[in-house]
Parts: structure tokens; sequence; C-alpha cells
């Protein structure tokens, strides 16, 4: 069993770290996150530095790499800020493969320079973990589509250059037959973005689409009509896994900051970190803290290897958005006062966590996934230990 | 024990020439460039070498390898300047040694440099012949420099290939010495914008003082001259009053003002380093103590 | 032009600590490429970049353990063509004179040159002066503190800032150059980079050296901190303001 990180990822991730220490300076993302606005400027230096091309295929212009380096670069590119970078090769060859032969090429184009990014709207008032329960609907009409329907938590809509979109064929019963993905550019008249206020992740904006008779041309169909379920599920679990990388990012900064104040706050005489109540928590958040280092990166190798990894991403991004939490939480309390003032970056940090839990899977709908495949698992071998592999 | 003197600015000829007889030197030789006006009684003798027109000092490493062969010293001295460092690496060879840099201090022959940018002091002893390149204000000032001055002319030796000179600028100074300055005031990256150091510049309008900063505020920033930044690549200074105002007390930097008298710091961060390495510390804002301290002195 | 650039792998100085018997503790401290030695590197592929048909290798010299695979890797990752490391134990401590024979020796390896590059001053000894004495071996001219390099027919023209003048000096190759940090920023290599470095050639061979030490360790030790008195007050303390000024005037 060897853990070790080849010597090229090595390299990579010193060369990142330094590349992040210069351009995502913490008076940077502070000031990006008083003013709600994104780092612009840095993003496009960390694609013109050839990082947002790691992962990406060759023939799209990128660097082929595997889920360790793609998880090692995102869990980096998270310790600095949330969101502030838009690293996701994922979307990229989402783009490759969904985007019509008329829209393809300036499409790769703009999000292979980190000038271009699209958002992703599935969730509606009336469906979010009930994901196939949309009722957003299109019509196909002479030359294109006309879209209605209402998406919410539409993550960097307002922003973004495409607004994807999930739409239902009215005439299809069959729920996972009738999904269709568009891309619609934004502006597109009929379609109105506003940002809904939040409590955290304020580098990029929280949003609501309204669809009211919007029309596209065919070109901004993406991928295959009513292929949009199959399609959704085609990079599920990687992207699921590299959500978890981010939050682990996240929670190496605070519970690096914690460590820092733990030895450097003196009360009554000496440092906090030597009492046992504040040791208690630095303990058991380095335990979380290792258990998903080493659960990410394990998943990754699986990956790597082909093997499924449908349990193990959604238990990865469970237990790294709960640890995060709790360890940003644990900071907050270890940092007392200071961490409760915005002056520190711990709060941000906080209130960033806090939506992990909700978003992108929440953690009772993993716990109910993971339980039921991990039973229905040990039923297939018929009890006994086998279904641990060994 | 005779000593030779290698300097190219007259200040730094007069305190080796010092030096050399804080040494104990009964024969002080100098080797002067161009037309170096000489400090009044500086040392025994002097070697004046005439640089032929169009060429870079540089090339005069086989005239002053001819000259230490001449005076056979027992020991070199040599102002740290980028054109010494090269004559002195060229003798040193010539010599069949190494030339020890940037020496702070001398205890007879063991000559105290930093190791790692002040991570460790390297105590080290020269061979056969002992070449020093000195750190200024090395040798204190107790003892001062003398003799006749008596001026002989050195015949150029070619060096072989020739580094010609294309042009020379003179480097507008910023006008204050930091190194003869009492007091020294630092800025650092606390100092947001280049309007800020108005503020800097208040407080030493106030003290008297020069300003300097930390390498990035010049090398990165340009807001002020590179000759005004202090740490081990830059100044190593010791004045009577050092304010670190708005810097976090990188070791780099600090081994520039360590052997200041007081040390005031001024940062934002209670946790910044500096304040371990301070006598007076004040935890605030540069944009909000500045002001309030320029107006209370 | 074919150029070759000298550079020096050591412990990092970010991981050194104090021991225990007050000498520095590098066991925690693993092998870089001295910081301005990237500088360095980074000039040299410049250059090479601005005349059609130049070469770029390293070369180091130092003991065995310097061949560290993910050294090597890290620079033929800057724009470096082929990189030579020649070691010996007996260079671990070694001085300007010992480093220059051992770099002449070695640089008979690389083959033809043009001109060879240093950086400003190495981590540990920041003397510079292995240019001085490299050049003295070599027999060639030497220029230091260069901030500007450019190619010209059979010289490089080098912009210096120098204590008192910004000198511009045409330099005949072949030369010794040492570039201070300015000249050039290092370049944060990418991915692509990283993985063509691990293909191009690297040559690693025993030196054999007769260098003996000419200067003589006498200590290292990690000096005491200066006693500080360390009173430290809030701006919003009362009366903070009007201590930490008089305190001030007291020491002027």
């Amino acid at each position: 069993m060897d853990f070790s990180f080849t010597e090229e990822q090595e390299l990579l991730a010193e060369n990142l770290v330094e590349f992040m220490d210069r351009e995502y300076p913490e008076s940077l993302i502070k000031e990006c996150d008083e003013q709600k606005i994104f780092p612009v400027e840095a993003n496009k230096k960390f694609y013109e530095a050839g990082f947002g091309a790691i992962g990406v295929p060759e023939e799209l212009g990128g660097v082929p790499a595997d889920m360790v380096t793609m998880c090692l670069v995102t869990s980096i590119v998270y310790r600095y800020s949330w969101a502030g970078c838009t690293y996701s090769p994922l979307s990229i060859m989402n783009a490759a493969d969904k985007a019509s032969p008329e829209i393809r090429t300036e499409m790769l184009e703009g999000l292979m320079s980190g000038e271009k990014r699209h958002s992703f709207g599935n969730t509606e008032p009336g469906a979010g973990s009930d994901a196939a329960g949309i009722k957003t609907s299109y019509k196909k009409v002479d030359g294109g589509y006309v879209i209605n329907g209402h998406k919410i938590y539409n993550t960097y809509a307002s922003c973004s250059d495409y607004n994807i979109i999930t739409a239902k064929d009215p005439e299809i019963d069959d729920p996972y037959k009738a999904v269709t993905l568009f891309a619609i550019p934004n502006p597109t008249p009929g379609m109105t973005i506003v940002d809904l206020p939040t409590i955290g992740q304020w580098l990029e904006p929280t949003c609501e689409t309204f669809l009211e008779d919007c029309f596209i041309p065919d070109k901004y169909l993406y991928g295959k009509e009513h292929g949009g379920w199959v399609q959704l599920m085609k990079h599920f679990e990687a992207e699921r896994l590299l959500c978890a990388a981010m939050y682990l990012g996240q929670a190496e900064t605070a519970f690096a900051d914690l460590c820092a104040y733990a030895n450097s706050r003196i009360q009554f005489g000496q440092p906090i970190g030597k009492f046992q109540l504040i040791q208690e928590k630095v303990c058991r958040d380095k335990i979380i803290l290792e258990s998903m280092r080493n659960m990410v990166f394990r998943t990754a190798w699986e990956y790597d290897q082909g093997k499924s990894i449908r349990i193990d991403a959604n238990i990865c991004k469970l237990l790294c958005t709960e640890g995060n939490w709790q360890i940003c939480d644990d900071g907050i309390q270890i940092l007392g006062g200071l961490g409760y003032c915005t002056d520190h970056r711990m709060q941000r940090l906080w209130r960033d966590a806090r939506v992990g839990r909700i978003g992108a899977g929440s953690s009772e709908i993993l716990t109910k996934t993971i339980a039921k495949d991990v039973l229905r698992e040990a039923g297939q071998y018929g009890g006994g230990t086998r279904a641990l592999g060994i | 024990m005779k000593v030779l003197v290698l300097a190219e600015r007259p200040g730094a000829a007069e305190e080796l020439c010092a030096g050399a007889r804080a040494m104990g030197a009964d024969e002080v030789a100098l080797v002067a460039f161009g037309d170096m006006e000489m400090p009044p009684s500086c040392a025994d003798l002097i070697y004046r070498v005439t640089v032929p027109e169009g060429l870079s000092l540089d090339n005069a490493t086989a005239t002053v390898n001819a000259i230490f062969d001449h005076v056979r010293p027992d020991v070199v001295l040599v102002e740290p300047t980028r054109h010494m460092r090269i004559l002195a690496g060229a003798l040193a060879f010539h010599g069949g040694t190494s030339a020890i840099a940037d020496v702070m201090e001398l205890d007879g022959d063991v000559a105290s440099s930093m190791y790692y940018g002040g991570a460790a002091i390297l105590k080290r002893k020269p061979g056969k012949t002992a070449i020093y390149l000195m750190q200024p204000g090395a040798f204190g000032d107790s003892v001062a420099a003398s003799g006749a001055n008596q001026e002989e002319p050195f015949a150029w030796v070619d060096p072989g290939a020739t580094v010609k000179v294309l042009s020379s600028e003179p480097i507008e100074k910023s006008g204050v010495d930091l190194q003869k300055a009492d007091v020294v005031v630092a800025a650092g990256r606390g100092f947001g914008l280049e309007s800020d150091l108005d503020m800097a510049r208040a407080l030493c309008d106030k003290l008297e003082a020069g300003l300097g900063c930390t390498r990035p505020l010049a090398e990165d920033m340009k807001w002020l001259p590179r000759e005004t930044y202090i740490g081990v690549s830059g100044l190593m200074l010791a004045p009577k009053v050092y304010v670190a105002a708005g810097l976090s007390g990188q070791m780099q930097h600090m081994v520039g003002c360590d052997r200041a008298g007081t040390i005031f710091a001024i940062n934002k961060d209670a946790d910044a380093a500096v304040f371990d390495q301070c006598d007076y510390g004040i935890v605030g804002d540069i944009q909000t103590v500045l002001p309030l301290l320029v107006n209370e002195l | 032009m074919r150029i070759v650039v000298a550079v020096k792998i050591l412990p990092d100085s970010k991981d050194l600590r104090a021991g225990n018997d007050g000498a520095l503790d590098f066991s925690h401290a693993r092998n870089v490429v001295s910081e301005y030695d990237l500088n360095a590197i980074e000039a040299a592929a410049q250059l090479a970049a601005s005349q059609e048909g130049s070469t770029v290798k390293v070369l180091s010299v130092g003991p065995a353990s310097i061949d560290e695979s993910k050294v090597k890797k890290n620079i033929l990752s800057r724009g470096v063509d082929e990189l030579y490391f020649a070691t010996n134990d007996a260079l671990e401590h070694a001085d300007a004179r010992a480093t220059a024979q051992a770099l002449s020796l070695a640089l008979q390896d690389v083959g033809g040159w043009d001109v060879v590059i240093c950086g400003d001053g190495s981590d540990d000894f920041y003397a510079k002066q292995v240019d001085a004495q490299l050049a003295a071996t070599l027999n060639v001219p030497c220029v230091n503190g260069a901030t500007l390099l450019q190619a010209g027919d059979g010289c490089i023209v080098v912009e210096r800032v120098l204590e008192d003048v910004v000198e511009t000096v045409e330099v005949p190759l072949p030369a010794v150059i040492s570039v201070q940090p300015s000249v050039a920023v290092p370049r944060t290599p990418s991915m692509k980079d990283i993985l063509a470095a691990g293909k191009k050639p690297m040559h690693v061979a025993p030196l054999d050296v007769a260098s003996e030490e000419t200067v003589e360790w006498v200590e290292c030790k990690v000096p005491e901190p200066t006693p500080r008195k360390k009173q430290i007050c809030h701006v919003s303390d009362e009366g903070a303001i009007a201590s930490f000024a008089a305190s001030l005037k007291a020491a002027l």
C-alpha cells in the first residue's frame, strides 16, 4: 500500500501553492468576500499558468491527469477561497461532449481560457433532492425550442455565459426519459435571473432563474434530446468526489488556522493549546481531517483503477462536508471572539462550509443512499465480511 | 603585519584602512582606482590604478593580482561592492584560497558572517592568505586611519579578454544614507497604497529619520529606491532607533536591523513575528497609528 | 548560444530549525534549488528564447545527496534542455574556490559553452564569490549584478545595477555572468512542463575532485536572539499612543 504522491504531483502541488500564495492572497479573497465579487484577474492567471487544463484530454488542448491529481489540485485551490477559481476539468469535458458543433469551439475556448463560465440549474421550488420532479418544460418549435419554468439556488447563473438547465418534454411520462439539457446564453430574452441573498459563498452569486416563453435556437440544445438524465449521470460520481475535495481543501485551511491560534493565544500565562478542552477539539479535528484526506485520495485512486466509486463518492461528500463543518465550527470556538469577528477568515470559512451539508446531495439523502447501497451489497454477498473485498 | 585594502569609494577606503590599524597593521597599502579622492592620512602606501578608457573596473583582476604579488600582504580587506567582489574572487583564486564574504566581526583572524541569511552565525578562519569582504561598520570606530598617503602609480596589466563599458548612468539617490542614519523608519507590506507612504514620511520628518523598506516594496512594488531596502540581500543597519511599520518581521528582513539600539514595531496583526523582536510594539493599523503618533510627537 | 547555468542544490532554508546543541538542524530540510538560482535559470531560458538554436544546460556540483529525482525534474521543467550533476561528498561544505574548481572540471563533460550564468548568491553563504572564482579558473571575463541580458554578436550586452551607477557593458564570450534576482521572475511550470521534464536528458556522474578546503570552519551556531523588552500594547488601550511616543522620544 503506497500512499505517496508521485514526484510530478508533488512538483505540481508545490508550484500551485506558490502560484496561489502569490495570486490569491487572503487580502484579495477578504475583499472579494466583502464586496461579493469574483476574482476575475486571478482566475484568468490560473488558466494562463496552465493549471486550468489539468485533467482535460489532450485533444481539447489539455494535459491529461488522473483523478488523484485532479483532487489534489482542487483541494489546494479551495484552501485559498471558496469558488474563487473556476477550476473544473469536468465541465470542459461536458462541453466537449454535449455542445453542438456550431457553439462547441467558442464554448471550449471560453472555458479553457478561464474567461467564460457556465452555471447549472436543475433544482426548482418543487424539485430539490427529488431531482426528477422538475416542472420546467420545453416545446420544439420551428428553428428552436421554447422553454418555460423556474430554477432556484442556481449558483453563479447571473454572471455565467451559459446557464445550463434541465427541462422536460411534457409529451413523455417517464421522468428519466423526458429530460433534455439546454445551454441558454446569458442574456436571452425570456430568461430573467435574480440574485438571492445568502449567508455564505459570496464570491459567486446564488440565483433564481425565470424562464417565460424563452426561445433559443436549435444550436443551444446541449447533448441529445431526451438524453439529459443519462448525460447528467455520466460524470456524476467524479463530480461528487471533486466536490468532496473542495471541502477537504477548506478544512485544511480552517485546521491550520485553529492550530496556529491554539499555539499563539496566551491565557492564564500559557498558550490555550495547553488546555485539555482545546486539545480535545484539536485531536478530534485532526482525526476528521486525516479521515477526509484518506477517503478522498483512496476513492480517487479507486476511480483511476477503474473501480466503482458509487458508494465511496457519496461517503466522501458526506464525510467532507460534515467534517469541514465540524472543523470550521471548532475553529470559531477556539478563536473565540476573534473567530466571531469578520476581520478573521474563520467566520467566512464557517459560512461557506454550511451549505456543503445541503447542496449537491444533502447529508440526509446521502446517508439514506449510502445505507441502502451498503445493505444491498451486504445482502448480495450473503452476510459475513465478504462485502469488504478481502 | 601588512594589510592591503581594496575599495572603490573613499568612505569605505578610510573605514577599512582604519580597520587595518585596529587589527594591528604596521603597514597599510591601499589600491585606489581612477581618480578616487583620497581621505587625508589614510594609508601608508597608495597604489593608483588607472583603468584604460572604455573598460570596466572588473578588468582590473590581473593588475590587482600583480599588486598583491608586489606587496605580499598578510591580510586583504575588501569593500563589498559588486566590482570589488569580482576582484576579490579573482585574487582569491590567484592566492589559492577563498575570500570570506560579508564579515560582520573579526576576532583575531576568525571572521563571523551570516549563514543561511542569519539563521546561524558562521565563524571561519582563513588559510594561508586572508581575504575578507568587510561589512560596513564591522570595525567600529575606535581607531582612526593614519599614514602618509604616499602615492605610487601601478601599471595596468592586460587581463586578456575585456569587458567594455557602453554607458554608465549615476543612480539618483534618495538623499538619506540609511547606513549613517541614527533613526530609520522601515515600511512593509502593511502599506497597501504608495500614497500611504506619506504617513511614514511624516513620521520621518518628526524623527529626522531615513525611510527604508522591506524587499517587496523596493523590488516588486518599486515604490522606494532599491538602495533603501533592509535585509539579508539589502542593507544591514545598526541605527539607534528603528521603527518597523507595517512589516511582519520575517527573518530575512530582521537580520538587517537586529543590531539597532531600540526597535519599535507597528502592526495590525498581534501575532506578527516582529512583536517578538521589538522593544516597544503597538498593535494597530498603520492608517490609525501613524497619524496619531505623528500628532503626539 | 550555448548557455550553462551553474546552480546550487542545498537544504531548504524554510525547513531549518535550531537544534538543541545550538547548531542548525537540517534533519527536516529537503533539498531544493537555491532560491536565486531559479532566477538565473529563468534568465537563461529567456536569453535562449531570444536567439534561435540556443541551448540551456544546468550544471550543479555537490555531495551525492543532491541527486534527487524531484529536484532534477523541477529544474528541467523550467525551460532547461539538459541537466548535469557532478557529485562528490567532499563538496558538502565546499567554499567558493572548491566549488569553482569542481564546476570547471564538470564543465568539461558538459561540452561546448558560450556563457555560464550564475545566480546572485546561494541561500547558505550568499558570498557572491563562485562567479568570480569560476571565471578566474576558466580564464574568462566575469560580470556580476546583471539585471538585463541581451544576446549580441559574440557577446552579451549586460545592464547591471551597481551601488552608485547603472552600467551597461559588453561582455565578450566565453564569459561568466551572474544575475540579480530582478533579472527575471521564475516561471510557474505547468503540468505539461513537469511531465516533459522527466523525459529530458539527465547526466549524473561522480566527480573526481581533489578539492581542499582553503577556509577552516571554527563554529556554526544559531545566534541567541538579541534581548528585547517586548512591551506590546494595543492602539485602543488607554494612553497607548502617548506612551509609545514617549518611549520613542526617550530612545532618540
